[in-house]
């Protein structure tokens, strides 16, 4: 069974002008950990919005724990959904504390205050501060303390770990990870940052311009997605080298940059371990490389792949 | 229920404080009446054009008790509180957006209504500690002051009026909270002191308007609250109609309020 399903979900603004989601279809297994991958602005959070019914959307169905619902209407539902806003606000005047008690009594939540004081730990939250006081990452560690409080079957999170540090960002997911063992929730997690989707997530969808551009295992991303190759040469004669032979053996290869003894280009997962053997072992106009570098090309350039594979037609793959 | 007990607790102090200050504006009010002083005052104001005397009650007797807290108290009430209220009721639930602390709250088993409910109780119980606090500065005042006579004071009509007083508080709280479910802070403000104002003009000086247009004094809440015939002239008339009145305009209000904030979206 599917924890979330969303079929055909359309949200436009300016009557019709401003596409934010465009007809998208969704399927999150029940357990999975799926990532929602996309660029600012790709319509990320309206989908999440309609789902909580925080925005009415323009048309399409949505199923949670397979009943399909009125998401706006059918407020019950909520109860099975932990939610971690994109833009967290919480009540400046209040401490975590007091914050936790106060949503605990509005949402009729038990407080599990073993949990909640693990987690506070771990986070390093500071629970007797105003959150008027608190800097934005520690107002995120307090967020993710309200949204783990309760029980729900399907954790919802809006780019969860901005304005955390790389060190609680790990600490972050490794509770998540525990906690979806102990429950066999359902975490839907949005994020711009593909690292920290490769990391957590099994499944990914990839959304941009309101359309779901791909939906896949992040196996599968990984082998779609470019890798972002930097070389620094002797001089610039090797570099010239280099760039015919890059251009006749490497025909895809898209160079982004190239000047005096540096050159910056993309290549898929597959011909980036080709290529390996040459940059170790080759030697360009009688000298071999003095420094590379291998990143995971930015989410722009994965989309770069993707339109370049696929036609996207309705929000479906065709 | 929650969310306007927290809004409750956590500005109780708030509340409290500012309840006392009008209250003791109004035992301050209490300590300058003075019959005798007031003579020449009541002949310089019969002296004024008709638009000032309609600004502060069309009955005019500042030698009574009940003629002083009508010019003095009542008249000017709108002003004194309506400020406070307009700024809070109007700014309220837009302000939750833009802070953004209401998706949390949103996004649990809330209902909408709920919501605007909450935060208009909110009002309506800070609306009538501070009326009741200020009732006791004039409760205390009569008793304390030498200059007024309490056996001459109409306790009934007074407490009356304070009841009135309320009811009007909460109309104007209505209005705001209306203008609050839909736009943003600045415009909902805006707006909301732009009605206030049309209102208390069409409803205060309809009478300076051509005859064509003196109808439109009902749609103003001010035409409802006009306290001077019952505190001067002792005419109970239409009193519990004018509060009835005001009572329903607030339910329709309120009514309107959770009907289009039910239907808005909540935006980023």
């Amino acid at each position: 069974m599917n924890a979330i399903e969303i079929k055909d979900l359309k949200k436009y603004y300016n009557k019709g002008k401003i596409k934010a989601v465009d007809g998208i279809s969704l399927k999150v297994p029940k357990g999975a950990r799926f990532g929602f991958l996309g660029p600012n602005g790709a319509g990320k959070t309206t989908t999440i919005r309609c789902l909580l019914g925080l925005l009415n959307p323009d048309g399409g169905i949505t199923t949670i724990n397979g009943e399909e619902i009125n998401p706006k209407k059918d407020v019950k539902i909520r109860n099975q959904i932990g939610y971690l806003p994109g833009e967290l606000g919480l009540y400046k005047y209040m401490t975590a504390e007091q914050l936790i008690k106060y949503f605990a009594k509005l949402f009729d939540i038990e407080i599990d205050w073993k949990f909640i004081k693990d987690v506070t730990e771990r986070l390093e939250i500071e629970m007797d501060r105003k959150m008027g006081v608190l800097s934005k990452g520690n107002k995120q560690k307090v967020g993710v303390l309200t949204a783990l409080m309760g029980k729900f079957d399907i954790l919802i999170m809006d780019e969860p770990t901005s304005g955390l540090d790389p060190l609680m960002q790990s600490e972050f997911y490794r509770i998540i990870a525990e906690r979806q063992e102990e429950s066999n929730c359902t975490v839907f997690v949005s994020s711009h940052v593909l690292p920290e989707i490769e990391k957590f997530c099994d499944r990914v969808a990839i959304i941009k311009n309101g359309k779901i551009v791909d939906v896949s295992n992040v196996q599968e991303l990984k082998k779609k997605s470019l890798k972002r190759i930097e070389l620094d040469f002797e001089n610039n004669k090797s570099l010239l080298e280099f760039n015919s032979f890059l251009s006749s053996d490497f025909p895809d290869a898209i160079v982004k940059q190239k000047y005096q003894k540096r050159i910056e280009f993309l290549l898929s997962y597959t011909q980036s371990r080709d290529i390996l053997p040459y940059l170790s072992k080759n030697k360009w106009a009688g000298m071999p490389i003095t420094d590379f570098n291998i990143t995971h090309s930015t989410l722009d350039n994965i989309f770069l792949e993707y339109y370049k594979d696929s036609n996207s037609k309705g929000g479906e793959i065709v | 229920m929650h969310t306007f007990l927290k809004e409750i607790r956590y500005s109780i102090k708030g509340i409290l404080i500012l309840a006392l200050c009008f209250g003791l504006f109004f035992l301050a009010f209490m300590a300058i009446y003075d019959p005798t002083l007031f003579e020449d005052m009541e002949a310089l104001l019969a002296s004024y054009p008709e638009v000032i005397a309609l600004m502060v009650g069309q009955y005019i007797a500042l030698t009574t008790f009940g003629g002083f807290v009508n010019v003095y108290l009542f008249s000017m009430s709108w002003f004194y509180f309506g400020f406070y209220f307009i700024i809070k009721a109007a700014q309220d639930i837009p302000k939750e957006i833009e802070d953004k602390t209401i998706d949390i709250i949103l996004s649990k088993p809330i209902k909408r209504w709920k919501f605007v409910v909450g935060k208009y109780i909110r009002h309506v119980i800070t609306a009538f500690i501070i009326v009741t606090i200020s009732s006791l500065g004039v409760l205390i005042g009569v008793f304390a002051f030498p200059t007024i006579v309490p056996s001459e004071v109409y306790f009934n009509e007074i407490f009356a009026v304070f009841l009135w007083l309320f009811v009007f508080l909460v109309a104007l709280i209505s209005t705001s909270l209306f203008f609050s479910t839909f736009l943003s802070p600045r415009r909902a403000l805006t707006l909301s002191f732009a009605v206030t104002i049309f209102f208390y003009i069409v409803g205060i000086f309809w009478e300076a308007f051509p005859e064509a247009v003196h109808g439109m004094r009902f749609l103003s809440i001010f035409y409802y609250f006009e306290t001077s015939n019952l505190l001067v002239n002792h005419v109970w008339d239409n009193v519990v109609l004018n509060i009835l009145i005001l009572t329903g305009y607030s339910a329709f209000m309120i009514g309107l309020s959770i009907l289009i904030f039910n239907k808005r979206d909540i935006p980023v």
